[in-house]
């Protein structure tokens, strides 16, 4: 395969930019290499990736806030946005099943 | 990974296609005599070809003289906790006791719920991603006791600025092993930031915002030809060289060339520094070795992107010796680079 590249911005709940957050490849067509990329100042961050297909990323701020996208490589410079939030808690109630909001 | 990821062998197949490095059989190598350690004992051969060392522009003094001797640890400050099984004797971790593929339970994430959005690409099934619902990584908070002191959190500039972490670990006083990629960037697609990266600062036995030994930063860094030159994953192995004797303080790990027979019958541990924890904490995982080629080790210890360069090791009697440089996670396991017999010539060059 040949290389291509994702593209990432890290954006907070204002959409701004968020600096020094880890961001990796967390699923991918094959090996990848076991590295994460930190953002600038800008938010951005470019992961190196082997090559087309579908690939999921997650971001790690250093406050616990993560956030991920799945995202289809296709062509070199594909950019994906992840915007932060709290760890998300599922599952059900014991008595009443209802899903947690 | 990711988490170590068991798949559906057929699912597996379909989303790593011809191009996935699959194990190579350990029938397909055949293992000279089973070797414990040592430069003078017959581990795996393995071509010399691309094992010519190189060293980056910035090297200065270079490694020691050789030490044709051994590779044995060093201990270092109050070792906290017995090797046992195979195992470090951590709280909260256990290997399981069954371990198999066929025995780990396992889930296809096929929704994906994202949290972020996607510019590019239909947010459809995920086919590729199963998960192992459990995550037993343990976070070490003793870093500064050994062998965690020997472990390093590494921050890495490259060429075009970019900042990246991965790990490192002690082989001596003032070399450090890691990943090739690592120290050396290649065919990534980004303008400028090829080539020997612009520096590492190298953080021993770091636990979030606490750095016990301080830190160094080096650019004197050594990898070999078949990575910097060919890119071949088999040879993706590189060193941090430092000016000063921080090892000395930490103490390292030994280092060895084993038969497949041993690392078969072997548990692979590893501590780095994943990015998907607390800034800069140390996290350690055990599992068995699941498979070797002759030039990699395969295992499903869980790592994620930040763990590059961390040693894959064994424990024998108490003493732990590096088999493998971890560097690659996949979606069926995870993978390091194997200490063959050049590649252990190559680690007591740089061993200084």
């Amino acid at each position: 395969m040949s290389p291509a590249t994702i593209a990432a911005v890290v954006l907070d709940g204002s959409g701004r930019p968020v600096p020094d957050v880890a961001v990796a490849v967390v699923a991918a067509p094959g090996p990848v290499q076991d590295v994460a990329a930190l953002t600038g100042a800008d938010g951005r961050a470019v992961l190196s990736v082997p090559g087309p297909g579908r690939y999921a990323v997650l971001a790690t701020a250093a406050d616990a806030r993560t956030a991920r996208a799945s995202v289809q490589v296709d062509a070199p410079g594909t950019q994906v946005e992840l915007h932060l939030a709290d760890p998300e808690v599922t599952g059900r109630t014991r008595q009443s099943s209802r899903p947690i909001t | 990974m990711r988490f170590t990821i068991q798949v559906d062998e057929q699912v597996a197949a379909e989303a790593a296609g011809a191009a996935s490095a699959l194990p190579t059989s350990s029938a397909d190598f055949d293992a000279g005599p089973a070797a414990e350690s040592g430069p003078g004992q017959a581990g795996p051969q393995a071509s010399s070809d691309g094992h010519t060392p190189v060293s980056s522009p910035g090297a200065g003094g270079g490694a020691a003289d050789e030490d044709e001797s051994s590779a044995p640890p060093s201990p270092g400050p109050g070792e906290s906790g017995a090797a046992d099984g195979g195992v470090e004797q951590v709280e909260g971790y256990e290997l399981p006791a069954q371990e198999s593929a066929a025995t780990v339970a396992f889930s296809v994430d096929e929704t994906l719920p994202d949290i972020a959005t996607a510019s590019f690409g239909a947010r459809e099934a995920f086919t590729t991603e199963a998960v192992i619902g459990i995550d037993d990584r343990v976070q070490i908070t003793t870093t500064a006791t050994y062998p965690w002191s020997a472990h390093a959190s590494l921050r890495i500039t490259a060429n075009d600025g970019s900042q990246w972490i991965g790990t490192g670990w002690f082989i001596g006083p003032r070399t450090l092993v890691t990943a090739g990629h690592v120290v050396f960037i290649r065919n990534s697609g980004v303008p400028g930031r090829d080539g020997w990266v612009r520096s590492i600062t190298v953080v021993p036995g770091r636990n979030g915002a606490q750095q016990p030994f301080g830190s160094a930063v080096s650019s004197n860094l050594r990898s070999v030809t078949g990575w910097t030159l060919n890119g071949d994953q088999e040879y993706d192995y590189g060193a941090i060289i430092l000016s000063s004797d921080l090892g000395s303080s930490t103490g390292w790990l030994g280092f060895g060339a084993f038969s497949d027979a041993t690392l078969l019958d072997s548990v692979a541990n590893i501590s780095g520094y994943p990015g998907d924890k607390p800034a800069g904490t140390q996290w350690y995982h055990a599992r068995r070795v699941t498979s070797v080629g002759p030039r990699k080790v395969y295992y499903d210890v869980d790592t994620f992107g930040g763990q590059s360069g961390s040693a894959v090791y064994r424990i024998v009697n108490g003493q732990r010796y590096a088999v493998a440089v971890h560097a690659y996670g996949g979606s069926t396991s995870n993978s390091g680079t194997r200490i063959t017999s050049p590649v252990f010539q190559n680690l007591q060059s740089w061993k200084a």
